[in-house]
């Protein structure tokens, strides 16, 4: 009934599918954050100009499905003579999905702080880099740190719908193996099992900060 | 002492948010070491006055010199301007992240380009004076309301300024610490410290203020010595607030 040699023969296969889909994660989190961090702080931006466009961007990465992004991306960039692979194409697509959604996290973290904060480093006399470098951003980095954490973990997760480009990462691994022995139940519960456990450190470490955060420190 | 000499000087400025007029052609001279106190209504603009003179709010019209410096000429102006007026806030506003001492070092490093090792002096010193020398490693919810306040004070003072900004600097303090704060006050008072204070109370005007200016409507509704103002008000409307405040 359950099949566990399928597992063990099976199992360096869907550990290399593993590897793409951390490589894929960690190039996305750091690309998404980086970028995420300049729209954050375009959007709290006194000048227009830095406004609206960042404004922009973080809408329609943030209002469209993940997938259409990949889509457009992957199947529709050709046409205008843009041809990425399919690894690319998913890095690109969740690279600037985790970057709207990391700017809304800059933002909410820097406008949630009391204006009373802004009003005190500028009567000190400091400018705005001054005021963003030494009193705003180490106190909004600590409000960042939890929801920050939680799109990371969304972001592990949503790495699977590469497969759906026909990327190679754990998803595609674990259908692959299925296509050729039909043991969904087997293949699909250890691929289970493996994002579990890349996902369930990060979310373990969040609820301890948050824990730390209502304590007051 | 000679107070002949113009500190702040302020001509026609108007200020509106929306459709609110909140300052409606204001006009004020404060000279050196005088101790003004604003009080009136809320909503009379009172606040949004003192916030202008160092430019944490942008008049429309109008002029403010202080200390020979046109606050609407420059951005450079703005900054200098805030270096050289201390403000201290209704909330504290103290910085959160930061100790006792660092809230009253940073924008000395920063901003005056102290060393740290000045900067903690002076801190050190300025702690001292306001009473609180032994709490200069703690972080400012470990506080008092009336401690947070004088932090606010110490870290405003030791940007060295030549005026001090108070916007309601009690109003958000339990009755048995307000007066801590307002005995620092005194004292930058007779240390001859030029300030405009927004305030409710009215003891302390009537002890330490050279003028209270009384604002209505984003107006400056008559000013005047305290107890000129206090006991033999000109105004209808100043008779009238003070009857409600002064039972």
């Amino acid at each position: 009934m359950f099949d566990t040699k399928v597992i063990a023969d099976n199992f360096p296969y869907l550990l290399s599918g593993v590897k793409f889909t951390v490589a894929l994660a960690c190039l996305v989190i750091l690309i998404g954050t980086f970028l995420g961090v300049i729209l954050g702080l375009m959007q709290v931006s006194r000048s227009r100009l830095a406004r609206y466009p960042a404004n922009l961007i973080v809408e329609i990465t943030r209002d469209t499905p993940l997938i259409m992004q990949m889509f457009f991306i992957f199947f529709g960039l050709p046409a205008l003579g843009i041809k990425l692979g399919t690894f690319p194409s998913a890095a690109i697509a969740m690279s600037l999905f985790a970057a709207g959604n990391a700017a809304e996290i800059v933002r909410g973290a820097i406008d949630s702080l009391p204006l009373g904060q802004f009003d005190a480093a500028k009567s000190l006399g400091m400018n705005y880099v001054q005021m963003m470098v030494h009193i705003i951003l180490p106190q909004a980095l600590r409000r960042m740190i939890p929801p920050m954490m939680g799109l990371f973990t969304t972001l592990i997760k949503d790495t699977s719908l590469a497969a759906i480009i026909g990327a190679f990462e754990l998803t595609r691994a674990a259908q692959e193996i299925i296509e050729r022995t039909y043991r969904s139940l087997e293949i699909y519960l250890v691929a289970a099992a493996l994002y579990f456990l890349i996902c369930y450190p990060l979310s373990y470490y969040t609820r301890k900060v948050e824990q730390r955060r209502v304590a007051g420190v | 002492m000679s107070k002949t000499e113009v500190m702040i000087e302020v001509r026609d400025i108007y200020k509106h948010f929306g459709k609110v007029k909140a300052l409606d052609g204001v006009s004020a001279d404060i000279h050196r070491a005088e101790v003004v106190v604003i009080i009136g209504p809320s909503g009379s603009g009172k606040s949004t006055f003192l916030r202008c003179l160092n430019h944490l709010e942008r008049i429309d019209r109008g002029s403010i010199v202080i200390d020979g410096i046109h606050l609407t000429d420059s951005r450079t102006n703005v900054y200098k301007v805030r270096e050289e007026a201390g403000m201290v806030f209704q909330h504290f506003n103290l910085f959160s992240h930061l100790t006792v001492l660092e809230n009253i070092t940073i924008a000395q490093i920063k901003v005056r380009k102290r060393t740290r090792e000045e900067a903690e002096r002076i801190g050190r010193e300025l702690l001292e004076r306001v009473g609180i020398r032994d709490k200069e490693n703690n972080y400012p919810y470990q506080l008092s309301g009336g401690q947070q306040q004088r932090v606010a004070i110490a870290r405003a003072l030791a940007m060295q300024p030549k005026i001090m900004l108070f916007d309601e600097p009690t109003s958000a303090l339990d009755p048995e610490m307000i007066g801590e704060v307002l005995d620092v006050m005194k004292q930058l008072a007779k240390e001859g410290m030029t300030m405009v204070v927004v305030s409710h109370e009215m003891g302390f005007a009537a002890e330490v203020a050279d003028r209270v200016i009384f604002m209505a409507d984003g107006k400056i509704v008559e000013s005047g010595s305290p107890r000129g103002l206090f006991d033999n008000p000109k105004e209808e409307r100043t008779r009238t607030f003070l009857s409600k405040v002064l039972k």
